[in-house]
């Protein structure tokens, strides 16, 4: 028996920079792949993570709504873990697909719609600065050698 | 005159968080950080005045929204 999922995608902004309409359809692509039927999914958000996951302080939100195979989102569940752009992914049992969410995924896809590009500061943190190597002063010689003595 | 425990009974405190049951969900994010503390800490039960069945909402709700990144475990 088919059921209807919500499936929340938390996406590497390295993806969705090389074009948001790829990174969504490979992700509907792979629910499609385990027997699923997109219902609707859309941007979510864009925002800065509460903690950085794998080494990325920002991502964005995909949420979809899918009917799929209890077999399916195990498998799905399997897939997921394995691929490397979903940092991580929330799949919820509901009981039926929000209107509101058909009329947005509606909206995602006339023409006029512009993803905004993601903020570049989700970038691994900068090496830090090599630190300047201490100057080591020059001892007079005279002390030296007085010293010695 | 003799304890009577039922004398200590207090009415449960009123809702400190006014919300309804179906806006608790991870994704409203601006309504978990009401019941949370600065540093991430759920509030409990005391705090909340939240029923049994609105604070295991509760519940679930933060700990889905820290596993999807959008509330902090610690902060």
């Amino acid at each position: 028996m088919s059921r209807i999922y919500e499936i929340m995608f938390l996406l590497d902004n390295n993806a969705v920079r090389t074009g948001w309409k790829e990174a969504k359809a490979s992700m509907t692509a792979l629910v499609e792949k385990h027997g699923g039927q997109v219902q609707a999914s859309r941007r979510w958000d864009e925002r800065k993570l509460a903690y950085s996951i794998k080494q990325r302080r920002r991502g964005t939100y995909l949420l979809a709504y899918a009917t799929l195979e209890a077999g399916g989102v195990a498998t799905l569940r399997r897939e997921l873990d394995l691929t490397e752009t979903v940092l991580r992914y929330l799949i919820l049992k509901v009981e039926t697909v929000p209107a509101e969410e058909l009329a947005l995924t509606q909206a995602e896809a006339a023409a006029d719609f512009k993803v905004p590009e993601p903020p570049p500061d989700d970038l691994p943190e900068p090496a830090s600065a090599p630190q300047p190597e201490e100057e080591i002063e020059a001892v007079p010689e005279a002390e030296l050698a007085g010293e010695e003595l | 005159m003799a304890y009577d425990r039922f004398e200590r009974y207090e009415m449960p405190a009123p809702e400190r968080v006014h919300v309804k049951d179906e806006d608790l969900n991870y994704k409203n994010v601006d309504l978990l950080r009401k019941c949370m503390g600065g540093q991430g800490q759920m509030y409990s039960r005391r705090r909340t005045g939240f029923r049994a069945q609105r604070q295991r909402l509760l519940k679930q709700a933060i700990k889905r929204a820290r596993h999807m990144g959008l509330l902090p475990f610690v902060d």
